[in-house]
């Protein structure tokens, strides 16, 4: 079967929430083209806003995409998710399983309470990415997450487990309150980096990373190449940045924080 | 039937319904790769006083293990899923947390899940870290040379035990040297081990014993020097009898192992000692599964 393709008929000019595309599942064109969404104060059929091409529903590509298309991936299950272009906040919001590829930047609150899957994000993201939602404390629960830009302050809040593989830069005020999980972060690292965290591993090359951070020691880590290889199978990429690595653990203000931290080594 | 001079026995070998499971062991190199699954595999040669039956199925080399260092696949054989459980955990917590620069991962996935470093972690004191990736936990437990490195669970899956042939020869140097040539045949083949010691029994047993305490007791009918004593089933010219036992995943990995061992022997030039080629059973009515030596070799 093909993946099913939605296209905007038009410009849209109000917000759209499109947690819709959860109701796929199982439904016929015809079922799909008869769900009825909210546009501005009217009442609309998907097949007034979108045109549908195709006929997989556990496939779906969203092209021309805006940032006014809200929730893109909210609750995502069992679903390959392909996205064209910008789009607008809280996009993987508790996301379930499956893949959301976003080929675009996304705004705020994205991967907020998200619980599996995988995220690509080849863009920018906005503040708050991986926050607690409403509904959680936690904000990212578990999946993997790639993304190829920078990511946005007040990010990464209380993480319980996951991976986040950060190509670029990462804003202020982000990985506060960590619990556990990998985060990778290739390039630099705003203020306020992991405040009051209590375990997980951090990857980074900025030296502001290890800042209160006692030198662990150079012991052997078989398990970095290990990880390295199956994160490669993920992403299909390299994540680390370099290959040899200084270990920083035990934060000189909290005696109770575990968080460690690899440093990248120059050569 | 006969095979280049070897004459194959109308019997079968009987064997049982087991579980078994599967471990990756590595090391930095195959040195002590090796050196920690002989500790693991060693006293594990029969259920019935050992707990499993385990052996080193084959090596690996470094494109095949999950780490990229040299290793080897481990099968693990027992009666039940408790006791499979105990052993596992028992041995490798004594033998591969301890020996330097292992790490252990599962070598086989089903759903029947049995822990392997659930509860070895504890062993961290708090300070083991864990790691999930692709839906897989891995433990990383702080040791004297870095961290040992363990995943989670390991599976458990339904095998057969107790696959078998006897050697008849007429002197004990080219039954042992027949024997070895079998065990060579089948070194590195997949899904089977050979538990006993170099792949060889010496021992073959019988159900029963006249003393009521035992279970199982010396199997007179193959034992040369009680030839003139009891119902034997050696020919007059046999003088040594040696069993290789086999244990797989399935009834077809037991059936090539055999048939490839007994093809060995005759291709070899020892065969002019071999007289003849039996199995082991208990009339049929103990175990499941039954090996005929000449359906297998036809």
């Amino acid at each position: 079967m093909k993946e099913l393709n939605l296209t905007p008929k038009f410009k849209f000019e109000y917000k759209i929430d499109m947690s819709f595309i959860n109701d796929f599942k199982n439904k016929t064109i015809k079922q799909i083209n008869s769900i009825k969404i909210y546009y501005g104060s009217k009442c609309l059929r998907v097949c007034d806003l979108f045109k549908i091409k195709g006929a997989n529903p556990s496939k779906i590509i969203i092209t021309n995409c805006s940032t006014m298309m809200e929730n893109v991936g909210k609750k995502l299950c069992d679903t390959h998710l392909t996205v064209h272009g910008n789009i607008g906040n809280s996009a993987a919001l508790e996301m379930i399983s499956g893949t959301l590829i976003i080929k675009g930047n996304v705004g705020l609150s994205c991967a907020s309470g998200m619980r599996g899957g995988k995220l690509f994000i080849y863009g920018n993201t906005g503040d708050k990415f991986c926050s607690s939602p409403n509904t959680s404390r936690e904000g990212l629960i578990d999946g993997n997450i790639y993304v190829h830009g920078s990511v946005g302050s007040n990010s990464i809040q209380r993480m319980r487990r996951g991976i986040i593989v950060i190509e670029k830069n990462i804003g202020d005020n982000c990985c506060s309150n960590l619990i556990s999980g990998t985060i990778i972060v290739k390039g630099k690292i705003g203020d306020n980096f992991l405040e009051n965290s209590k375990r997980g591993t951090i990857f980074g090359s900025d030296k502001k990373v290890v800042k209160g951070y006692r030198k662990a020691n150079d012991a052997n880590y078989n398990f970095i190449p290990f990880m390295g290889k199956l994160l490669e199978l993920i992403y299909d990429r390299k994540v680390f940045k370099g290959s040899s690595f200084l270990r920083y653990q035990g934060c000189l203000a909290n005696s109770t924080n575990q968080t460690e931290i690899f440093l990248t080594r120059k050569n | 039937m006969k095979i280049k001079g070897i004459e194959i026995h109308n019997t079968f070998a009987e064997a049982f319904n087991m579980k078994a499971a599967r471990i990756i062991v590595t090391a930095d190199n195959n040195k002590w790769a090796k050196n920690a699954c002989m500790s693991f595999t060693g006293f594990a040669t029969s259920v019935i006083a050992c707990g499993i039956e385990a052996g080193i199925e084959k090596q690996l080399n470094k494109n095949e293990t999950p780490d990229g260092r040299p290793g080897f696949s481990i099968l693990l054989f027992s009666m039940s899923r408790s006791q499979l459980e105990k052993q596992l955990e028992t041995r490798v917590g004594q033998c591969l947390l301890t020996c330097p620069t292992t790490a252990v991962f599962s070598g086989i996935d089903s759903e029947d899940k049995i822990p392997l470093g659930k509860n070895l972690r504890y062993f961290g004191d708090g300070y083991q870290i864990s790691k999930k990736i692709n839906s897989k936990r891995y433990w990383r437990i702080p040791v004297m040379d870095g961290e040992f490195m363990c995943e989670e669970y390991t599976s458990r899956i339904s095998a057969i035990g107790g696959g078998n042939f006897l050697i008849l020869s007429k002197s004990r140097k080219s039954c042992l040297e027949a024997c070895e040539i079998a065990i060579e045949a089948i070194k590195n083949e997949a899904n089977i081990i050979t538990p006993f010691p170099g792949g060889v029994v010496r021992s073959g047993s019988k159900v029963g014993s006249k003393y009521k305490a035992l279970i199982a007791s010396t199997n007179d009918a193959f034992c040369p020097t009680l030839k003139s004593l009891t119902q034997s089933k050696l020919p007059s010219t046999v003088s040594c009898v040696m069993e290789i036992v086999i244990n797989g995943i399935s009834h077809n990995d037991i059936a090539n192992a055999t048939k490839k061992s007994i093809l060995a022997i005759s291709n070899s030039k020892v065969k002019k000692d071999i007289v003849a080629v039996s199995a082991g059973n208990y009339g049929g009515k103990l175990g499941q599964h039954k090996f005929y030596l000449r359906k297998i070799l036809k």
